[in-house]
Parts: structure tokens; sequence; C-alpha cells
């Protein structure tokens, strides 16, 4: 209990000032980067950088680290009104916050998002403040075996994912994983399927494959649907219904103890506590068919979790100076610059300077919910934008965000074959969320799968000698199982009913 | 209408119209080309499984699973419940949209970075809205979105787009 | 249907406004530079080579008097940036942060140019590369390490911040032993190895280790430089120790081959400038970025030495 008067402390440099300013500033410029699609946290944080040279250390850190988690936040918005992911953490709101839209419930989906956040948000920073550094000093043992073994278990779930027709699934999840194969490979650098390309040496873009699948095919499809579609969707209330805040509240609660777990291990991102939390509500609800059609445990708990995510991923950085992700890499770096070393001394050495990011950190979360929950019933209204103005909006805005991710006109391209491909795929009935979480897993997978494999000097049995990495793979395995039974069990349903909302 | 009572030539008629046939037909011809290029790459390394291990099993897999999907496309096809190839094409009312937005966007690429992003955002936005508006609304309304999204990206937020030798 | 139409003086305004301010900008076109410049960054925003980047455009843009853009212009590791670079108009207006990798990449086949084909403006930073092992581990010199892996060939495991590793392979051939290379995505995740144990040394720059070895979780065994490094002192050279390893990386400033000698000038004087500008020597020692600022001439023959120096390494890359 002896972190409660220097987080007091923290809190009187927090608000002193110009502080309280920068972190408006961050949190305010962080919504703005989650919400343009092209523009993430990492591109915020590194363009802002600059202009912080000038300044203390105290308010650049806070400004800074706004604009990471304010990014969480922001996400939200495009994936639920848009149905484009705004960065690449918010795919999983996709599923269920625009159905919710479609329904005239957008209001809710981003009110609840909202909500989710912020606790998930506050709760990690109560981690931090307590239970941080010994689980950092554990989470060094998670290694390639065990990052393999948990990316297994995530691939296993999108199978879960994949709606009624296993094999359509199957087909989108093979695909995805095949467009994450393209580039440089990681073992030896071997160029693979780039066919000479320059372009395609580094791989596809994660962004710029979810805005063509995602944001120019819907625009497509929209486009048909016009004519038939009557009334123009409402905003709805904020707040979800009395019945629906038991659940809701449970998927927020595990999604911010998942979030926070991921966050302390070197290497993951926020993608993975998304895909996992969603997963999870999905399997836990008593009704599974309603998630895809607007299930409100759908949202809050992936955009609970990723916040959650970016509370736990900050221990890392604090206590044994490792950035798990490449934003906080980049946050890592402003810390070097402003002459603070991040590590097992930064809180002996500077401690007033950790307290008060931490502080303002806590000041910046109410921030972005006050923000949000009046914001929510502004942007849930862009929703109900006639399509004569929505649908060139979203287009200009895709087309600049895919622009932006790599400053080429190749990104454009790619983006709109993609758009293609989606309005395809959505014409024959496969589903396009496995192809974008296989594609973000694939990488990472092939990766750690190598990374053991020399480990164990080639030897596949090495995982046996790993207990966490063999029990992890067990459970893959009994949850691959048992799908697959009940799979064969439902055979005839499964084809006589194959379309897939 | 059960697939046994057709005549074969019906059904064979509906298989070439079958989008699910064909879909499956360009993911085999795509694992395939995987299939392919995997084997010009090391399939193992003397430490584990090199370059061309999980490609080839994937292309592999790929291709298995693109027979089935073939195979069952072809028996809804034999059904008669199954999506047309010609239901791929946009239909009438939305083909004009659908066909302005594709030709803007490929437009906006070829000349974006000769012209500048004002001239080719234009195009694009006036593209997807002329038949919605007015000539001169949709015209104005389109050069000043585009003039408001360079000032923003470029000045707000230090992000630069493409311009012409003027600056826009 | 008022509101719209309501919006089209307003509209129509804003354009002519916005028209007149563009033009005014692009007439002055005397002496240059005459408009903003824009330096090319060919890796993405956040990494070691856009940090130096945007410091040294900063520096410049007070010296030129001319605002200097970063664009980050990624693909090909490197290749897609460089390449436009080398290909934009010879006139000075685009300008390109070149790396080591504007040696390795045609070297290797992956790049649509020639190491050569570029004007080389000026030099701002070399980072030489250190070894490092945990500091619970039991090798205390690099000697140490060096004899473990000869009486353990091909045991020890190396935690590789990129694939292919050419620090490692340049380690490996001179100093003639034999490991395990385990690649990773990054120094970061690399370093995670070593201090969870399970790999057993590394070959980073300075500005990835610094943390770390103040925090004394990790302990630097020697540098594969001419001379000691700033701010590791205590860090014997390999040269110091009888190896003769060079090696680091660079990062400086190189335009297409047609730009006329006067733009070079102004450039080369800019980017001289700005390597002494006290804002980037302060922002490249927080950050333990080398500062080594080379002329023209020095620069292209460092280049030219490098590319001796990768020879033995691509083509042992390319015989694995």
């Amino acid at each position: 209990m002896d972190s409660i008067m220097p987080l007091l402390d923290g809190f009187n440099t927090a608000m002193m000032g110009w502080n309280l300013f920068y972190c408006l500033l961050g949190v305010t410029i962080g919504m703005l980067v989650g919400i343009l699609p092209g523009l993430g946290p990492t591109t915020g944080i590194a363009l802002l950088l600059p202009i912080t040279f000038s300044m203390d250390a105290i308010p650049a850190i806070i400004m800074l680290s706004g604009i990471y988690y304010g990014a969480m936040y922001g996400g939200t918005v495009t994936s639920v009104l848009i149905n484009t992911p705004g960065e690449a953490a918010s795919v999983t709101t996709c599923f269920d916050g625009y159905p919710m839209a479609r329904q005239g419930r957008a209001g809710t989906a981003l009110g609840v998002a909202g909500i989710g956040s912020f606790i998930g948000g506050t709760i990690s920073m109560f981690g931090i403040v307590f239970i941080g550094p010994p689980l950092a000093e554990m989470a060094l043992g998670f290694g390639p075996p065990e990052f393999f073994a948990l990316m297994v278990v995530g691939l296993v779930m999108v199978v879960g994912l994949m709606g009624k027709s296993l094999l359509r699934g199957l087909i989108s999840m093979l695909i995805g994983l095949s467009l994450s194969l393209v580039g440089m490979d990681p073992l030896t650098g071997n160029l693979r399927f780039t066919f000479g390309e320059p372009n395609l040496v580094e791989g596809l873009d994660f962004v710029v494959i979810s805005m063509g699948l995602f944001g120019i095919s819907e625009v497509m499809i929209g486009m048909e649907q016009a004519m038939h579609l009557g009334a123009l969707p409402k905003v709805g209330k904020l707040l979800p219904e009395r019945e629906e805040w038991l659940p809701t509240l449970k998927a927020i609660g595990r999604g911010t103890g998942l979030g926070f777990l991921i966050g302390l291990i070197p290497g993951s991102n926020s993608v993975i506590p998304a895909i996992l939390s969603y997963s999870i509500e999905k399997k836990l609800a008593k009704d599974p068919s309603r998630f895809g059609k607007g299930a409100i445990e759908g949202v809050a708990g992936p955009e609970t979790a990723n916040n959650s995510y970016c509370g736990g991923a900050l221990i890392p950085l604090f206590t044994i100076g490792i950035p798990s992700s490449p934003t906080i890499a980049i946050l890592f770096g402003a810390f070097i610059m402003h002459g603070l070393t991040p590590g097992p001394m930064l809180f002996q050495n500077n401690a007033n300077f950790v307290w008060a990011v931490i502080a303002s950190m806590f000041i910046g979360n109410v921030m972005l919910l006050i923000m949000n929950l009046p914001l929510a019933r502004i942007w849930g209204k862009v929703a109900m934008i006639p399509p004569a103005f929505m649908y060139p909006g979203i287009v200009i805005v895709s087309v600049v965000g895919a622009y932006c991710t790599g400053n080429r006109i190749w990104d454009i391209w790619v983006m709109i074959v993609f758009g293609v491909i989606g309005y395809i795929m959505k014409k024959i009935d496969i589903p396009m969320a496995p192809i974008v979480l296989t594609f973000v897993l694939g990488k990472m997978i092939e990766n750690s799968l190598v990374q053991s494999l020399i480990y164990f000097y080639g030897s596949p049995l090495g995982f046996l000698g790993r207990p966490l990495a063999c029990g992890l793979l067990v459970v893959a395995l009994v949850i691959f199982v048992a799908g697959a039974i009940a799979g064969i069990r439902n055979k005839r349903g499964l084809l006589a009913d194959d379309i897939d909302a | 209408m059960r697939g046994a009572a057709r005549a074969p030539l019906l059904g064979g008629l509906a298989l070439i119209k079958n989008a699910g046939v064909w879909a499956g037909v360009c993911l085999l011809a795509y694992s395939g080309v995987l299939f392919q290029q995997s084997l010009t790459l090391n399939y193992s390394n003397p430490m584990g499984p090199g370059p061309g291990f999980l490609p080839l099993w994937l292309s592999g897999i790929l291709f298995v699973v693109s027979l089935c999907y073939i195979w069952d496309s072809a028996k809804s096809a034999a059904q008669d419940e199954s999506v047309k190839l010609a239901d791929l094409w946009p239909p009438a009312h939305a083909r004009a949209d659908i066909f302005l937005m594709l030709g803007g966007l490929c437009i906006f690429a070829l000349v974006v970075e000769t012209v500048g992003f004002v001239v080719a955002a234009t195009q694009l936005i006036f593209l997807m809205t002329m038949r919605k508006f007015k000539w001169y609304f949709a015209l104005a309304s389109s050069v000043l979105v585009a003039v408001l999204l360079l000032v923003a990206f470029q000045t707000l937020l230090g992000v630069s787009l493409p311009v012409n030798d003027f600056g826009w | 249907m008022k509101r719209k139409l309501s919006l089209l003086p307003a509209g129509l305004l804003a354009i002519s406004a916005a028209f007149s301010a563009f033009t005014t900008t692009a007439q002055a076109a005397d002496k240059y530079p005459s408009k903003p410049i824009q330096l090319i960054v060919p890796y993405a925003a956040g990494g070691g080579t856009d940090a130096v980047g945007r410091v040294l455009a900063e520096s410049m843009k007070n010296i030129l008097k001319q605002d200097v853009v970063v664009v980050n212009k990624t693909g090909g590791a490197g290749a897609v940036g460089m390449n436009e670079g080398l290909r934009a108009k010879p006139d000075g207006y685009t300008i390109t942060m070149v790396t080591r990798e504007v040696a390795i990449l045609p070297m290797l086949g992956q790049a649509p140019f020639k190491t050569l084909d570029f004007k080389y403006v000026g030099n701002v930073n070399v980072d030489p590369e250190v070894v490092v092992v945990s500091s619970e581990s039991s090798y205390k010199t690099i000697e140490d390490l060096i004899s473990a892996m000869k009486a353990n060939p091909g045991k020890l495991k190396f935690a590789a911040a990129s694939a292919p590793n050419f620090y490692g392979v340049q380690f490996s051939i001179e100093a003639g032993v034999n490991f395990v290379t385990v690649p990773f995505q990054g120094a970061a995740p690399a370093m995670t190895e070593i201090l969870g144990g399970r790999s057993d040394f590394g070959i980073y720059n300075p500005g990835e280790i610094k943390a770390q070895v103040e925090a004394g979780k990790l302990r630097p065994l020697a540098v594969m430089a001419e001379k000691r490094v700033e701010g590791l002192k205590d860090v014997p050279t390999f040269k110091e120790r009888g190896l003769s390893i060079f090696c680091g990386t660079y990062r400086g400033i190189a335009v297409p081959p047609q730009t006329s000698d006067e733009v070079t000038k102004v450039l080369e004087n800019a980017v001289a400038q700005a390597v002494k500008d006290p804002k980037f020597v302060e922002f490249m020692n927080k950050s333990f970025l080398g500062i080594e600022y080379k002329n023209p001439a020095d620069f292209k023959a460092m280049v030219e030495a490098d590319m001796k120096v990768l020879q033995p390494v691509v083509e042992s890359i390319n015989k694995k």
C-alpha cells in the first residue's frame, strides 16, 4: 500500500498547470488517429514526437501516452459506424458493433465501448500501481514456445468464429494465412510470393487489406441495397437495456483481466486480447447465435480488453524496460529522448515522473469517458447520414488512409483489389473476418514456431519440456476436437443453412 | 426440384452458371500457384522447417479444401439454391454507382502523383456524388472536401499527401 | 434544399481563398530552396532512421529557412523509398535518407538500383554494433564467449534482431565461430530472450541496449568499432582484443545523380551545419545515436569500403 502516497503526489503534478492541458491534447489526438483508418497510435506518436523535443519530460510523456490509450477509444468509432476498423485492435468490434448500428443502436454500441474502455483502462492502471512489477518478471519466462501455443489457441478460437459453414470458414482462414506469408520470410530473409515486386517485400499491410475487405466492399454492397432499405437507422439510446447490464458488465470484467494479462507478455499485440475476448464471450453466451448480429457483449468484451491491454503493456516498459509492442517501442524512444531510462531504476530515479504519468492516465481515462459518452451520440448521428454523403466520405477517408500507411500509391491499388474480392466473397457467403484475423496471427505463428524449433535444435518434442506451452497446446487440441465433433453432428444443419449474417 | 430428376445437360449448365464453382476454381488456381512457388523454396533447414515448410502445407490444404468447395457448390447448384455467376455482377440499379466509384478510385490512383491530391480527390468525390446532386453543388462540395482534407492532413496532422508541383 | 444551396457561396469562397494562398507560395521560384523540401525516409515512422530523419529535418529547416518535410515511404526493406528518392526529379526538392541497406539491398539482388547510382551528400550518423550477454551469464569477457563457442560449436544461441543478420554472420566469419541464430523482429523481443535466459548473446546498437545496460541487466562485452563508444567507455573494442571486426549501420543524405552541383552544395552545407546544431547534438546524444559527419567524398568512400566488407557476408548468406 506504500504506492498510495506517491500516487497522490503524482496526481498533484499531473493536475498542475499545463500538464492537464497536454493530457487533454494527447487524448484528443489519440481519438483522432484512432478514428482515421491508416493512422494508428504508432504513427500518431511518431509524428508528434519531434514537437515534444522542446517540452519538459513530464508533459511530453503525458501527451504521448495520451495518444496511445486515446487511440483505443477512437478505433471503435469507425468500426461501429462504417464497418472499417480504425486500427487493428478494433477489427472484432466490427462483428457486432456494425450490426448494432444497423439496428439503430449505434449510440449503445459506442456507449458500452466507452464504458468498457474506461473500466478496462482504469483497472489496468491500478494493476500497474499495485501488482505490476512482480508480474512483469514472471512474464519474461514467456518465450517463443509459449507464444506459439497461445497463438494456436487463438487460431482455434478463430475457427469458432467462422459462423455456420466450417468449409467456408476454413477457406477464409487459409486465404488469410497464405496472404500473411507474402514477403520476407522471418528466418532466412528469403522472399516468398513477391514475384519480383519490391512493394511486396514487406508483405501486405493489415490496415489496407481490412479497409478494402470491410470498407470498400461494404460501400459496394450498400449501394446495391440502398434501393431496398427503407428507414435510416437511429442513434438510439446510449446505455444498454436493463436486462443487458449484467452480461455486459461480466464481459467487461473478463475483458479487463484478459487484456491486462496479455499486455504483460512481451511481443504480444492488442489484437490478440480482442480476438480471445470475443471468442470467450461467444463461447460463454447462452445463445451464441446472436453473435455477429449485434450482441452487446461482443462489443463490450473486446473493447475493454484492448484498453486494458494498453495498461498492462506499460508494465514491462516501466519495470523491466522492454517495449512489448511497436507503439510502446516509440514511447520507449520518447522516454530515452527525454533523458529517462525505462527499466527497474525508473521508479527509484524518477519516481515523481512515473507517478505523474500514471496519475495522468487515470485523468486521461476520465477525460475520454466524458468526451466519449456525449460524443457517442454525435458520432452515432454519423450513422444516420444519407448514403449519398456517407459513401463518398468513407471512400475518400479509406483512400487517404491506405495512402498514409506507407505513402505509396501501391496500397491504394491493393485496397481496390481487396474491395472487389470482398464484394465477391460477400456474394458467395464466405466470411471475411477469419481472413484478417488469421492474417494478423499468421506471421506470428510461423515466427514463434520456427524460433521454438531452433531452440529445441529442430526437435518438435521439445514442446513437451515446456509445461505451459504443452498445456496450452492440449487446450487448443481439446477445443478443436470438440468443435469438430459438434460440427460433424450438426452436419445436416450445416449444409442446409449456410447463409451467414 | 431434386438434382437427380434433372437432365444432365441442364445440370451441366447450372454448374457453369454457378458462382461458387467458379470461385472454387479460382481458389484452386491460387493454391496451385502458391504450391508451385512453395516448391522453389527450401522445405527444410538444418535447424528445422525452412521458408517453404508452411507455404507448402497451407497451399496443399487449400487445394484440397477448394476441391471440397467446388463439390459442395456443384451439389447445391444441382439443387438450384446457389448463387449464380450472374449474381456477382452488380444489379442494374447499382451498376452505375459501383462502377463510377471503382473507376474514380482507379483514376485517383493513376493520376494523383501528377495532378496532385486536390484534383484527384475532387474527381473521385465528384464521380460519386454527381448522380445524386445538382452538378454544381456536387463539384463545389467535392473541391471543398478535397481542400479541407489536404489542409487537415498536411497542416494539422503533419502527414503529407501526394501533391502536384504547386503544392496541392 | 435551401440549406444545400447556401453552402455553395461559402464553398466557393473557401476554394478561392485556398487557391490564392497556394499560388503565392508557388511563385517565388528564384533561388534554391524556394519551396518546402521533401525528405524521404524509407522506413516507417517510429524507427531509428525515422528519428534521425526527423531531427535532421528540424535542424536543416532552420538553416535552409525552408520547411523540410519528412515523408515515410516504406516497403521492400527500404528499397521502395530509396528507389523513389533516386528516381525523383533531380531539383533538390526531394532528398533521401539512405542507410546501410543502400549497400546491402543491391548486393542481395533485392533493389531495383545500384548502390553507387546515388549522389551522396553527407553522412550524419554511424552506430557500431555491441555484443551483449545477460548480466547473470557466466561469460565475463568476449574471450569467454568466443572460447565457449569454440568448445561447443553450434550450441550457443544468438538472439538476432533481424534476418538475415549481417552482424552475426560477420562475427561468425571473422571470429571463426559457429552458433545458432534465432531470428526476431527487432531488438526488443530479441533482448527479452537474453533476459529470459533462453538465448546466450546478442548483437545490437548502443541505443537499443542503453536502458538494459544501465539497469545492470545486460553486460556489454565488445564493440565492433575502431575506437570506444561515447557512453560505453568501459567496453573494449574488438580491435583491442585482437579481432578486426568493424560493423555497424550508418545514415546519411543522398540525392539523384543528375542533381546540379549548386543545389548539392547548398544541401551539403546545410547537412554539415545541421550536425553541429545543439538541438541535433542533444537529441542524438540522449538517444545514444552516434554523430559522425562525413562529406560527400568520405561518405561515398565509406559506402564503397562497406561494400567490400559485405561481399563475403553476402556470399555466405547466399550459399545457405
